[in-house]
């Protein structure tokens, strides 16, 4: 069945247990979204889920395809089937943005196959006019549309994204959650990890709420109207 | 007797001298670019085993003047050793050995300071050690240390007169020599001005160029 499953995911840096024990379903055409405080491991889950910084424990199945941990020998590369924008956005700062969507050979594959995809996916999110220009020159906004459009080319089954909306303001905020949208109607399971609230409750489809390395809460947007764990009452009345 | 009267008298021993000192040049920039690029990769990659010896002698050795190491190389090291080498030899060597050294230096924390995010950003978008190597972390690398290296080169090539102190024939020992003959010290050695300033300028401008070009589009996080 298509979906990416986490089970049992342990994670732990410089000797502190960031996750314990945590599963996590994405399934095609639903946004899932993370929240929590800070420090809470939601970073952390975004890394082990697109195997950037594997789990030390658990396992990962992606479409059928089981991968334990810690892994036996070298395990398959999930890329850019699973992808993911992080944080820092890191839009490599040598590169035009056009070179930084077309960079990885998929990217260009994709090009060569259909020349409208770039142009397509360039005007989705309104970038003609900065092709040429280097992410130094670039707004907060302007680098992390530039960093999902070229995720987005990619063609992901499974997006991953951490703290999509750090840099943006509010009607940026508002086209994400439009582009968000767009992307999951066209099967693309997309995860979100963030602590605004707003921003969760109009994109998501299901959310999660994890503290200190457990998901504590789970379920639809509803559960943020009446949130029953005390974490997550606190989380939702700071918010 | 005038400077242009001086320069085309003593054309051909200046020219000899020129060659002497862009050869010794060469030699300093190849060995020390190659060697201090080979010696930064393995210091940043094994950090213990390499990098922090590497760092120690990078510190003891390069607080030391030049002239001094030079000397020593020359006189008591060849005498502890019981041999004799050529003067321009033990200049190149010398000199290529610091230019290895601070190369090196500049070399190793721009690998070790290289944002992780860039290269985990390259594999999530599918891209192969070997495209992210070529594509992403030597171009930015490069890009980062280009001015620095410059600027270190335009240094090693001005050091390459302390060569005339242990008889090396470069440019520096011929216009002395000339100076001897003709004394007319201030025409000669406005000469030896001039003619660093046509070999220094340009480098000189290209790391100016490269600083302004990597501030406006190079920001790296």
């Amino acid at each position: 069945m298509t979906m990416l499953k986490a089970q049992g995911i342990r994670k732990s840096l410089n000797g502190r247990q960031i996750l314990e024990s945590t599963d996590i379903t994405l399934r095609p055409g639903r946004i899932t979204v993370m929240l929590g405080p800070n420090g809470a491991g939601k970073s952390t889950m975004l890394k082990c889920l697109s195997f950037v910084d594997p789990p030390d424990a658990g396992s990962i199945t992606i479409d059928g395809v089981r991968t334990e941990f810690p892994a036996r020998g070298s395990w398959s590369r999930p890329w850019p089937r699973v992808t993911a924008v992080f944080q820092g956005l890191h839009l490599w700062p040598h590169l035009t943005v056009e070179q930084n969507i077309l960079l990885p050979q998929r990217a260009r594959q994709i090009v060569e196959r259909c020349p409208a995809a770039l142009e397509a996916a360039v005007h989705q999110f309104g970038l003609e006019e900065l092709l040429n220009r280097f992410p130094s020159q670039l707004s907060g906004g302007q680098r992390l549309l530039v960093a999902l459009c070229r995720a987005v080319i990619l063609q992901p089954e499974y997006l991953l994204l951490d703290e999509p909306t750090a840099s943006l303001d509010i009607q940026s905020i508002h086209r994400l959650t439009e582009y968000l949208r767009a992307l999951a109607i066209s099967g693309m399971a997309v995860f979100v990890v963030t602590h605004m609230l707003g921003f969760a409750s109009k994109v998501a489809d299901e959310i999660l709420f994890l503290d200190a390395g457990r998901v504590i809460e789970r379920g639809s947007v509803d559960l943020l109207a009446h949130p029953s764990n005390p974490s997550l009452q606190t989380f939702v009345s700071l918010y | 007797m005038g400077a242009l009267e001086i320069l085309r008298l003593y054309r051909h021993g200046l020219l000899a001298g020129l060659g002497v000192t862009l050869e010794l040049g060469l030699i300093v920039w190849t060995a020390g670019l190659t060697a201090g690029t080979a010696l930064g990769v393995l210091a940043a990659r094994f950090q213990s085993a390499f990098g922090i010896p590497m760092r120690i002698l990078s510190f003891l050795v390069l607080s030391v003047p030049v002239i001094v190491l030079l000397f020593w190389a020359h006189y008591p090291l060849q005498i502890m050793l019981g041999i004799a080498v050529d003067p321009f030899y033990t200049t190149a060597a010398t000199l290529s050995f610091l230019n290895a050294l601070a190369v090196a230096e500049i070399i190793r924390p721009a690998i070790q300071a290289f944002p992780a995010g860039y290269i985990a950003t390259g594999r999530v978008a599918g891209m192969s050690e070997s495209e992210i190597l070529w594509g992403i972390q030597l171009p930015v690398i490069v890009r980062q240390v280009l001015p620095a290296l410059l600027s270190l080169q335009v240094i090693a090539l001005q050091a390459t007169i302390f060569g005339a102190l242990i008889s090396v024939d470069e440019i520096f020992r011929v216009s002395q020599q000339i100076v001897a003959a003709t004394y007319r010290p201030v025409q000669v050695y406005t000469a030896l001005a001039v003619l660093f300033l046509f070999l220094c300028l340009p480098l000189n401008l290209l790391a100016l160029l490269a600083r302004h070009w990597l501030r406006e589009h190079l920001s790296v996080e």
